[in-house]
């Protein structure tokens, strides 16, 4: 047995709690091979020496003084409907209009409304009942806190300087004069919705997403929004637009992150930059692809695709990392194709061409 | 510290996690302040890994933590343990409070903290182990934010797999893939530095 690329090594390794990483035969294999090469030997004591040094990595005790003291000022904020060491001590208001929705200003739901119409001066919020939010206005930003429910937001032309948005611990909703409902769930963005003007949507990682009336933002499930996108990305790609295609897919996986067309859409951007002749984002793309779909039906064929951009921009090493693991996973039809893809890596390797790594 | 509280009239007990976030919820502040101290010195330590910095931005992440902890206590839905809850929600935190300071910055607060020597150990042995710490936190600080959460989560946290997934709300094998890919990515920054005159 040759030697394991570094995926399958890792596998070896594993992690308590993710099955299914080796078959009991490519465990035994493996297992096999590893106790008698001093090469793989290596490789499985360097992840342990690399975890033994990271576990190094400790904060400064706290003394009894100090952690009493957090614990009071954990207490003090938890009264507070606002974090004032965070956010400044701006003003801080909450709206409550509408007859159909009741505005509770949340610490557990514990009381603290408090009605000061006019008070937020840049946007009108209305809330569904039980949600829980906390409103932080400074200067001239003002940032609704949302942690769980669904609220509707309106707000007027902004002045240059001015900002409003919705931000929850994962996502901030910023806006530029419009009318919008933001839901959330455990701190976390769910929805949005856009009746009137523009929102920037910033989720993650993901690239910016602009919505315009109509248009909505989910986390999951079916988004009509991004199937149009991706109805007409494909067409784009169809017609050799490719660019246009891949910022078609880049939206359609924009605008529903973990929705039922995302892995799709991840897919075909990376497949759209490639056809497009941008290599290098291509090779972004499909990793991206690998580390949110990397358990996929696809990711042994994307495995051949960044393996074939890595080798034609020179980087044999990693490339031939990819055709291993999509000889490994790859079935019957894809295996020749890594066959092909490896030989020629490890054939360029050998004569060591300039450039290479 | 006594970790007993009266959470319910009459009723003196040694709670358990779950009962603390139930009792948070009803806004009790005895529970919240048994849950910090319970678990303060874990998801210290977590956001101290995830974010390798000042010390005074450590402490204000885990006390946001808590104060979101407080404020979601009521929508905890028992998917993981409330520990993993707990590191999910400092994880996000971290996240947001790290986006709004520069590489330089974090760069200057890397090179301004150094780690507690280990143990008693030859001194060669030891400075080349901590060669390697140093390595491996500018490492961790170079990674990207999901990477490194799956690394210090599963890694130095030890979590099993489906809980860390459970914490950031990803799939296992999502959770799996990222974790292969911050060893890897290590693994490549070490042998990248060992080639480094």
């Amino acid at each position: 047995m040759t030697c394991p690329d570094f995926d399958l090594i890792s596998r070896l390794r594993g992690h308590v709690g993710f099955d299914g990483l080796l078959d009991a035969a490519q465990r035994a294999a493996l297992e096999a091979h590893v106790g008698g090469c001093s090469r793989c030997s290596k490789e499985l004591r360097l992840l342990e020496a690399q975890k033994d040094a990271a576990s190094a990595l400790r904060p400064e005790a706290s003394d009894d003084l100090s952690l009493r003291r957090a614990e009071t000022e954990l207490v003090a904020r938890a009264r507070e409907p606002l974090e004032p060491r965070r956010w400044g001590s701006g003003r801080v208001a909450m709206v409550a209009t509408a007859a159909a929705f009741a505005m509770i200003l949340a610490v557990l739901g514990r009381a603290s409304l408090e009605e000061e119409p006019g008070a937020l001066r840049l946007g009108h919020v209305e809330a569904e009942h039980g949600v829980r939010m906390a409103l932080d206005a400074e200067g001239p930003q003002e940032w609704v806190r949302l942690s769980s429910g669904r609220i509707l937001v309106e707000v007027q032309h902004l002045e240059p300087g001015q900002r409003f948005g919705v931000s929850t611990t994962d996502a901030e909703v910023e806006v530029r004069g419009t009318r919008f409902e933001v839901e959330a769930e455990r701190g976390m963005l769910r929805a949005v919705r856009v009746e009137e003007g523009r929102v920037e949507v910033r989720w993650q990682d993901e690239a910016p997403v602009l919505l315009v009336p109509g248009e909505r933002w989910s986390l999951e499930g079916l988004n009509p929004a991004a199937e149009r996108a991706f109805r007409t990305a494909f067409a784009d790609l169809e017609d050799g637009r490719a660019r246009e295609a891949a910022k078609g897919f880049a939206r359609a996986s924009g605008l529903a992150p973990a929705g039922a067309a995302s892995e799709d859409a991840r897919y075909w951007r990376g497949v759209a930059l490639a056809r497009a002749g941008l290599r290098q984002p291509a090779v972004e793309a499909f990793g991206r692809y690998l580390s949110l779909h990397g358990e996929a039906p696809r990711a042994p064929e994307v495995h051949v695709f960044l393996g074939k951009l890595l080798l034609d921009g020179g980087r044999v090493r990693a490339a031939a990392e990819h055709f291993e693991v999509a000889l490994t996973l790859g079935d019957a039809e894809l295996r020749p194709k890594a066959e092909v893809g490896l030989q020629e890596a490890r054939r360029r390797e050998a004569r060591r061409e300039p450039g290479d790594f | 510290m006594s970790g007993k509280i009266v959470l319910l009239a009459g009723l003196e007990a040694e709670p358990d996690d779950r009962a603390l976030l139930a009792a948070c919820a009803e806004g009790n502040e005895e529970a919240l302040k048994l849950l910090f101290r319970r678990h303060q010195p874990v998801i210290r330590r977590f956001v101290s890994r995830i974010m390798g910095g000042r010390q005074e931005d450590v402490d204000d992440v885990v006390q946001t933590t808590f104060l979101e902890a407080w404020r979601s206590a009521e929508a905890f839905a028992a998917r993981s343990t409330v520990r993993a809850w707990l590191l999910g929600i400092a994880a996000n935190v971290s996240r947001r409070h790290h986006r709004g300071r520069t590489r330089r910055e974090r760069f200057l607060a890397l090179l301004a903290r150094r780690p507690v020597p280990p143990g008693p150990l030859d001194p060669c042995e030891a400075l080349t182990r901590q060669q390697l710490v140093e390595r491996v936190r500018a490492g961790l600080s170079e990674l990207p934010h999901a990477q490194r959460v799956a690394y210090v989560l599963c890694e130095l946290e030890e979590l099993p797999g489906t809980e860390a997934a459970a914490a950031v709300g990803v799939k296992p094998g999502t959770m799996w893939r990222r974790l292969h890919e911050a060893r890897k990515a290590l693994r490549e920054m070490l042998e990248r530095d060992e080639g480094t005159p």
